[in-house]
């Protein structure tokens, strides 16, 4: 059971960011996606959240397309957390976290959606904020409320845009952890953009780096060599190990090659 | 009892109270009791008074501030903009000029005399039915284009912008060419005023209200849904493009008709929905009805003071709606100084 993606051409109205993907998601793993800003990460998230209508190829859950799913289906299967945003509208902890079960409401929320929602809450440890405005959270809470609203849609697979950014190093790792166990325990097919490699070393099941809307390499984080991350982030520097994590570490930002020379010169 | 259960039982006592207020009070005072016994009894010669003017014009005002307070909730949602009123799309303007048209250059209504001095305006059912059109005709417009180039909301707003400006200048260009009694009667029409709602005018605003709430209604969790933004709307299952369509039809709609009917009354659909959400927040499952019964105790507020601040002059209530509500809304402002 796995999120196929083949052949994958997406954009906007005049660029073509993503230009031909394949890849296979495998469930119960965390994938994190790296590159550089403008690789065509978020872009890809949002073609296999439906928020976006791919230009060709497909997309397949468990064998169906889904193109021919609507969004309501979708909406039951696939969480998506966009890049943080700056809607946070005014609105209850409780309230924003129900909204994930919106899919499944016929006329409203029934006593099934509140336990659902009731058992999240207990899980992610929010008991207690459930009556405080969300715009009135920090960063950290909000990400939480966030990630719990995903959640609660029950979802098959969890796509998470740059999840943690803006976080404290505490709250990152919770996130994260949060993120981590979830997956494993529902066998979640799990995709999360990061751009904090030695996060992505430590988090990552799978690694997918993309560059200039391409998969330039994918496999298990014990495979990745540093040159992969020096061709993709165009950096110089090494993998260490310390106390039993493998860590990335950044020597120069100058690559031998000729990229850096703008192309007038 | 929660704090949000017990603001929309406080709301309806406010609306009934206000109600009651605003049949008993006016040139002829009819205290409380005598209301519920005249009620009953139809034979009496203050029944008439009852009956014939005070009820038509109390729940003229009901349907008319509950109209523009749940299509002003509703806009403020699919455009995105807390600044979003019934009157956005250029409404106000597109039925203005409408009423103009008819009066100017088909010389439709019937003169009556109006306003303190006694002059002669022409207003009828001509006049109504072509400010319906203008209003509508506006907004169709505006969703036409969105639809042909897929308008952003903010773009929405902004032909909005464009077009009540082109209305108001084909407004004074047909007032320019006329005489006095023809432009007094366009300018007497945007004076938005309960007083011309009828038991015929409240049926069809009943209807129109019934089932445009219905409609809107509905689609509840949708518009909290949107508050997220698009792209998490369509991840929650809503179709951010189909559903601001949809509404901003049905508030069109609903804004027309009280608007053909009385005129222009601003700022209740504007304010109505921020009271409700500085004091439970957004959540559209209340802020719909809620903002309905807030615009509705809005408008018999102000149409109670406009008739007793210069009795026995009545003043129209779209003159009274922005003078009151301005401070009321200023106070929430700054009590809790954030939306």
């Amino acid at each position: 059971m796995s999120l196929e993606v083949k052949g994958l051409y997406a954009g906007y109205d005049r660029s073509l960011v993503i230009q031909g993907i394949d890849a296979i998601f495998s469930e119960g793993r965390v994938n994190i996606i790296l590159g550089p800003n403008g690789s065509g990460k978020s872009t890809l998230l949002k073609t296999m959240a439906k928020v976006l209508l791919p230009r060709a190829g497909t997309i397949r859950l468990f064998n169906k397309d889904l193109q021919n799913l609507s969004l309501k289906e979708i909406a039951k299967l696939i969480a998506y957390l966009p890049q943080r945003s700056n809607n946070v509208p005014r609105m209850t902890v409780f309230e924003s976290i129900l909204l994930g079960r919106k899919p499944y409401f016929t006329f409203g929320p029934g006593n099934g959606d509140l336990e659902i929602v009731n058992s999240i809450i207990e899980e992610l440890k929010l008991r207690g904020f459930e009556n405080k405005f969300v715009d009135e959270l920090s960063g950290g809470e909000l990400q939480k409320v966030l990630l719990a609203r995903c959640l609660a849609q029950t979802p098959k697979v969890l796509l998470l845009d740059e999840p943690i950014n803006h976080l404290d190093p505490k709250n990152q790792i919770e996130i994260l952890e949060i993120i981590k166990t979830t997956t494993y325990r529902v066998n979640l097919i799990t995709l999360l953009v990061l751009h904090d490699l030695n996060l992505a070393l430590r988090y990552g099941d799978e690694l997918f780096f993309m560059k200039d809307g391409k998969l330039l390499w994918k496999g298990f984080t014990s495979e990745v060599i540093s040159e992969v991350i020096e061709m993709v982030f165009e950096v110089e520097g090494e993998l260490a190990e310390f106390s039993n994590q493998r860590l990335f570490i950044i020597s120069s930002y100058s690559t031998p090659s000729e990229k850096r020379v703008p192309k007038a010169l | 009892m929660s704090f949000k259960w017990s603001l929309g039982l406080f709301l309806l006592f406010l609306m009934i109270l206000l109600a009651f207020l605003s049949i008993s009070y006016g040139s002829v005072n009819i205290s409380f009791l005598d209301v519920m016994r005249l009620l009953f009894q139809k034979d009496r010669e203050e029944a008439y008074i009852v009956w014939e003017i005070r009820l038509p014009r109390t729940i003229g005002g009901i349907l008319t501030g509950a109209s523009l307070g749940v299509s002003g909730a509703v806009m403020q949602n699919v455009l995105q903009n807390p600044l979003a009123s019934p009157f956005t799309l250029g409404i106000s303007h597109g039925a203005a000029f409408g009423a103009a048209f008819a009066i100017i250059v088909l010389g439709a209504g019937k003169t009556f005399n109006v306003g303190p001095e006694g002059f002669s305006i022409l207003q009828g059912v001509p006049v109504v039915f072509s400010a319906f059109c203008g209003a509508l005709l506006t907004v169709l417009i505006i969703l036409g284009l969105s639809l042909l180039r897929s308008l952003s909301p903010q773009a929405i707003i902004l032909a909005g912008v464009a077009l009540s400006s082109l209305f108001t200048s084909a407004t004074m260009f047909l007032q320019y060419f006329s005489d006095e009694v023809r432009v007094a009667s366009t300018v007497f029409w945007t004076f938005g005023d309960v007083g011309k709602a009828g038991w015929q005018e409240n049926k069809i605003m009943a209807l129109t209200f019934c089932i445009s709430f219905a409609l809107l209604w509905v689609n509840r969790w949708n518009y909290n849904a949107m508050l997220w933004g698009d792209e998490t709307a369509k991840n929650l299952g809503t179709n951010p493009k189909f559903l601001r369509i949809f509404s901003l039809l049905i508030c069109a709609i609903l804004t027309a008709v009280p608007t053909a009917f009385l005129g222009i009354i601003g700022f209740v659909g504007l304010i109505s929905p921020h009271i409700i959400r500085l004091l439970i927040g957004n959540d559209y499952t209340l802020l719909i009805p809620f903002s309905a019964m807030a615009g509705a105790g809005l408008l018999l507020a102000s149409d109670l003071l406009a008739r007793t601040i210069l009795s026995p002059i009545v003043l129209p209530v779209g003159i009274i709606t922005s003078f009151i509500g301005a401070p009321v809304f200023l106070t929430l402002l700054l009590r809790r100084n954030r939306f």
